[in-house]
């Protein structure tokens, strides 16, 4: 039984990288740089903001210092009923001309931005959380990238500042999500754009709905929203965000239920696109393989668990029921040698063998698509993303799972 | 916008490569497994010279007179035997693709502790200064209890070193000898354990009831 779904597991995990590496073969991933447009379009940012007042000053200055025609660039900050000095922050920026403040009762981010595009009376729409900084060129670079066709583009979504273990793990896993993003985006099938920054062109927002208020995810939702309409969705690679990462495991493991929950109701309430061949590589891959992950993941997490607490728990068992055996310690000879290589599981070993041979060439493809030095927090912050970071994963999507399905079993409120 | 068509050889070739790599992943762990069963059976040929040897030995040798080499042969054949027997039980259950090969091998090893068996009361016989204790254990690899069993056997083997050989009948081995075996002893439930040849301890005994049986034959031994 467990033979059986280490094979399964393998041959899923097997085929999604053939087809990536077909993919980044085919179609290359790694872009040309940017060409600047001639003329700019309009561009209106929202920043929602809920009881943000550490960071919201330094959003709303970054977004102000961003290198993009003033009279070209609305940005309108939605205080979405915060409860501390969110709005004294933002105040502060107010009668600067190209910034507009909005307080409201709290109705979520959903509402918070559907507040500020009803507003918005320009060409694009962007969002930018609270807690995020623009450099200075990312509006210009995400806004020249964007394909003429596109209802929407991604941003290349950095952690700002990494400081302890946890963010820099982030800051290697944010870097892989900006490649396999960006090679999802040339097959059509990207599943996210990210709140930090995503811009979208705002008539096909309007006519597509503008937010979902409901979603846990409402950046994932509205991505999920455009392939239903079959609008393209693309992916900057130099149109940069960096978005502060949580530092503590408590807000982590908070931020991963939240996004994990809200996927699994996001792909159920958009299941009619899963396999679906009529919404293209979106349909037929990327939708299958947001779950996939998720559940692979819990799978993987069971597996290596049996694999390394089974016989670890076999041993105590047998020292505490049948006392310490007598350690046989056998002489290095090749005869010991030759029968210890005989004894080796190899089937296990070449499994997890070429598993961390893709997720150490998938991280160096990613730091060079990125322009990023790998190894820039040293090697144990790609030591322990490629061999320890989906054992965490693994188990907050197996609640996430359990969580939904909880929900849905007892008919429990969203939220 | 219509979407674009879905380009369907790269689902097609990716789904090859998969499985290209994943039958390849097959024929290594055969490969694997010819190895294991080869190393096994060169083993297996050597513990056949090795008792043939002895059992010259014994032959041409009089009485009392260096049982010491013999003592220690029987011995580590013995141990040798036990690590293989265990080897080929573990490469059975981890064969993915079940050949019976390792079966085969499993049902050798039996036959062959069977001789050692046999040689071992014949070298008691011979040799009045070298009396060990044999235990035959009856029964399979995962049935219920005999885990237990094996476990105390291997810590009665531990306390007495040398004194001490276990061979192991396995009863899901379909043997006219083994069948010989287990009417001789009565055997009808296991897993069972006989002691010395004479006493018969069946079902989940404890350690402390193996090492009793041993210690009275010793009792009766130094008292007769």
């Amino acid at each position: 039984m467990l033979t059986y779904a280490i094979w399964v597991v393998y041959l899923l995990v097997l085929f999604i990288t053939f087809f990536l590496l077909i993919v980044l073969l085919e179609e290359g991933g790694i872009r040309e740089p940017v060409e600047h447009l001639d003329e700019w379009p309009s561009v209106t940012l929202a920043i929602p903001a809920y009881n943000e007042e550490d960071t919201i000053g330094m959003t709303i200055e970054s977004a102000l210092d961003v290198d993009y025609p003033e009279d070209k660039l609305d940005i309108i900050v939605v205080n979405d009923g915060s409860e501390d000095s969110t709005r004294e922050a933002a105040e502060q920026y107010a009668d600067s001309d190209q910034v507009t403040l909005i307080n409201q009762e709290n109705q979520g981010k959903g509402g918070a931005l559907n507040t500020a595009l009803e507003r918005a009376a320009s060409e694009l729409f962007g969002c930018v959380d609270a807690d995020s900084y623009l450099p200075e060129e990312s509006i210009k670079n995400i806004v020249s990238e964007m394909d003429d066709d596109a209802g929407g583009i991604a941003s290349a979504m950095k952690v700002y500042r990494p400081g302890n273990l946890l963010q820099k793990l982030q800051w290697a896993e944010y870097m892989v999500g900006i490649f396999l993003r960006n090679l999802m985006a040339s097959i059509d099938a990207i599943n996210v754009t990210p709140g930090p920054l995503s811009i979208y062109r705002k008539d096909i927002l309007d006519s597509t709905g503008g937010f979902d208020e409901e979603s846990l995810v409402e950046d994932q939702e509205i991505c999920f929203r455009l392939q239903r309409h079959d609008a393209t969705v693309s992916h900057s690679r130099t149109g940069e965000v960096y978005t502060v990462a949580p530092s503590t495991l408590k807000a982590f493991y908070n931020q991963r239920l939240r996004w994990f929950k809200g996927s699994v109701e996001n792909v159920l309430k958009y299941r009619e696109m899963f396999l679906n061949p009529r919404y293209g590589d979106f349909g037929m891959f990327a939708v299958p393989v947001w779950i996939l992950q998720g559940v692979l993941s819990v799978v993987g997490l069971f597996i290596l668990s049996y694999y390394f607490l089974e016989p670890m728990y076999a041993f105590l068992r047998t020292i505490v029921l049948y006392g310490m055996p007598y350690l046989d310690i056998p002489e290095l000879t090749l005869s010991t040698v030759h029968w210890f290589l005989l004894g080796v599981d190899w089937i296990t070993v070449t499994f997890l063998g070429t598993l961390i041979f893709f997720s150490v060439f998938l991280f160096y493809l990613s730091a060079r698509h990125t322009e990023e030095d790998p190894l820039q927090h040293g090697v144990s912050t790609p030591f322990i993303y490629v061999l320890w970071y989906f054992l965490a994963v693994g188990f907050m999507w197996g609640v996430s799972f359990v969580s939904v399905f909880l929900d849905i079993a007892l008919g429990r409120e969203k939220r | 916008m219509p979407r674009e068509e879905i380009k369907k050889h790269r689902y097609f070739f990716a789904a090859v490569f998969t499985l290209g790599v994943f039958f390849m992943g097959l024929l290594f762990s055969n490969l694997v497994d010819d190895h294991r069963s080869a190393a096994l059976q060169e083993d297996l040929r050597d513990d056949i010279i090795g008792l043939e040897s002895q059992q010259l030995q014994i032959n041409y040798l009089d009485r009392q007179e260096d049982c010491s080499v013999l003592k220690t042969g029987l011995t580590e054949t013995t141990k040798d035997y036990n690590d293989n027997l265990e080897r080929v039980q573990s490469y059975e259950d981890g064969s993915l693709l079940k050949s019976g090969r390792f079966h085969d091998i499993r049902h050798q090893f039996v036959l062959s502790g069977i001789r050692y068996w046999l040689f071992a009361q014949e070298v008691r016989q011979r040799c009045p200064d070298y009396d060990p204790h044999t235990l035959l254990y009856f029964g399979t690899d995962d049935c219920p209890g005999c885990n237990a069993v094996r476990n105390h056997l291997e810590r009665v083997k531990d306390q007495y070193g040398a004194q001490t050989l276990i061979y192991h009948i396995h009863t899901d081995i379909d043997d006219g000898m083994v069948r010989i075996l287990k009417n001789r002893f009565g055997i009808e439930t296991i897993p069972s354990v006989v002691v010395n040849e004479e006493t018969v301890l069946e079902g989940s005994v404890s350690k402390q009831r193996i090492v009793d049986e041993i210690e009275s034959v010793e009792n009766a031994t130094l008292q007769g």
